[in-house]
């Protein structure tokens, strides 16, 4: 599939159809169209042929969408950058990138170093759509994620990533949306499950109902839920830890898929969701940014046994035309079952980070698949095993993994007899390593709640697990600290802990 | 229980979970008048003052609060509930 004429013959296909769903008012894929085409006039008349990565500052409204397809339809990239992020952050991704010119919806001009253009200021009355510029080699987006070195690192999307996306999406049996669906938003543009969301929607001329950044995400979810009965949820799992408490209260029949990504989705609380959503198709979606979103997925079993692993659902198997090879310590190729470090190869792969040759050095390598063609993964820091049927199991993030005494400690392990106790069972925890003062690594249970007596989960603990791996401190905290995708933020934690 | 009285009892449940007391609650505040009121605080407050009413919110209720008037008024309808 080549996604940019796709999406353009579904915007005029559909064009008298709602395309989104923003703050309550309605846009067709004609309004969509006709702003993309004032995008398209903007960069023609105004952004020379060589500069390709453009800043977008990411706010809820049609013009931001609108210029992500226009800069597409000008072989262009877009790089996000979030106007509640630190201005400074923003300034370090778009300076790390050359970025001369930067689209801006908001009302007031945030970033006068750049030239700035407001796609709603555009005087451009009678324009036609011009032919469509497509280079598959020319990037589609460049994302910046927290680097370990405390600099952001750039992942650059080519189309031809994209369309290896998009292709593996259509090829779906499982998962296959139609005009009619209502499809959630929910994602902040600078994350790249946004595209999962979006994409296939659009694709087929379905509605999107997009969440604004500034309300309280759980709810807003809820309330469109309600509202617009939508039959497409794609969310992160946070979304529906928070609802938990509340399920009782949703019934949802309207919903056809719930999709996650983004975290870990644990069973035991998909068990009680499908309850929610009982017309559901529930899918655990699973990729990297360097591998364009998504790679695996898996299919989950209503009243059947599922496959997980210490409590988190499989991620399924990799989608047609993806390699997945798992690592030993000694980098030798796992058997089945065995743990190891998931690797990636195929057509959705990055070039490689932004100007970052030493990481690329470390994250990418060529290895002779079975069929003795070379071919270029990239490890993706996440421990995996394969079982006997092919279907991949995540077990954690590999720096999740520590060693306590000389022992490999997993975390997961720890944390998931941690929730299965009963004073945890409903709170939201985890098992954090913090250095001591001896500068040893040190397992602490993490627990959002106020203080309770610790001593029944200790020993309960005791019960479970090697004597090394129960923690030997428990820490409350009212809230656990998340970074703005609403994933928790470990490095913070450690340091409110620490101090 | 009157409107006052609640406000006292629902400020102990934010100066506890936002760990400071540098703001003023009367019925038209809202979260953007609250330092650290955002979406993970809200529902922890949410579940303090429901301990301390010993009453339970609907899903419906918590999301259409727009500021403290709303929530004093949910609190009332659960209280008599």
């Amino acid at each position: 599939m080549n996604l940019i004429y796709s999406l353009h013959k579904s915007f005029e296909l559909n064009a008298k159809r709602n395309a989104f769903c923003i703050d309550d008012k309605f846009y067709s894929y004609q309004d969509l169209l006709d702003s993309v085409i004032k995008v398209r006039k903007i960069i023609t008349s105004n952004i020379d042929v060589i500069d390709n990565n453009i800043g977008l500052v990411i706010n809820d409204d049609l013009e931001t969408y609108a210029t992500i397809f226009g800069l597409w339809m000008e072989g262009k990239a877009y790089v996000p950058v979030n106007p509640i992020a630190p201005k400074t952050r923003n300034l370090e991704i778009l300076n790390a990138i050359n970025i001369k010119h930067i689209f801006d919806s908001s009302s007031k001009v945030e970033y006068s170093d750049f030239k700035t253009h407001n796609v709603s200021e555009a005087n451009t009355n009678n324009s036609t759509f011009e032919s469509i510029k497509f280079n598959e080699s020319n990037l589609a987006y460049v994302l910046f994620t927290s680097g370990s070195t405390g600099a952001p690192k750039g992942i650059p999307i080519s189309f031809k990533n994209l369309n290896a996306l998009a292709t593996a999406l259509d090829r779906d049996e499982e998962y296959k949306l139609k005009a009619a669906d209502r499809c959630l938003q929910m994602y902040d543009l600078t994350f790249d499950a946004s595209l999962t969301a979006l994409l296939p929607a659009l694709l087929v001329g379905a509605c999107s109902y997009t969440v604004p950044s500034n309300v309280i995400k759980y709810f807003h979810v809820y309330k469109l839920l309600e509202k617009h009965k939508l039959t497409v949820l794609k969310m992160v799992p946070s979304i529906i830890y928070y609802l938990r408490p509340y399920f009782s209260e949703i019934n949802a029949p309207s919903v056809r898929y719930s999709i996650f990504g983004g975290e870990k989705l644990y069973e035991d609380i998909v068990n009680d969701w499908v309850k929610c959503v009982p017309n559901s198709k529930v899918l655990n979606h699973y990729g990297p940014t360097e591998f364009t979103v998504c790679s695996n997925y898996y299919k989950y079993k209503s009243n059947k046994k599922n496959k997980s692993h210490n409590g988190v659902l499989s991620i399924g198997k990799p989608f047609k035309g993806v390699d997945c090879l798992i690592l030993d310590e000694e980098e030798d190729i796992a058997s089945n079952n065995q743990v190891g470090e998931l690797c990636l190869s195929g057509n959705q792969l990055t070039s490689g980070y932004y100007k970052n040759e030493s990481l690329n050095l470390t994250s990418f390598f060529t290895h002779k698949t079975a069929n003795g063609i070379s071919k270029r993964f990239y490890k993706t820091g996440d421990l995996c095993f394969m079982d006997d049927d092919g279907d991949y199991m995540y077990v954690g993030r590999k720096d999740f993994q520590v060693k306590i005494g000389g022992y490999r400690v997993e975390l997961g392990e720890i944390e998931y007899h941690v929730r299965n106790h009963e004073s945890t069972k409903s709170k939201n925890t985890l098992v954090i390593d913090v250095k001591n003062t001896s500068d040893n690594d040190e397992l602490v249970i993490v627990v959002e709640s106020i203080q309770f007596d610790t001593k029944a989960l200790l020993e309960y603990l005791n019960t479970k697990l090697a004597d090394y791996m129960v923690p030997k401190k428990v820490f409350f905290i009212d809230n656990f600290p998340h970074n703005k995708n609403g994933k928790i933020d470990r490095k913070a934690l450690r340091n409110i802990i620490k101090n | 229980m009157n409107s006052e009285e609640i406000i006292i009892t629902i400020r102990k449940s934010f100066v506890k979970i936002l760990e400071h007391d540098n703001f003023e609650l009367n019925e038209s505040t809202t979260a953007k008048d609250v330092d650290g009121w955002e979406s993970i605080t809200h529902l922890l407050i949410m579940n303090d003052i429901e301990k301390s009413f010993d009453i339970k919110f609907k899903l419906m209720d918590l999301m259409s609060m727009e500021n403290i008037g709303d929530l004093i008024k949910t609190i009332k309808k659960e209280i008599q509930a």
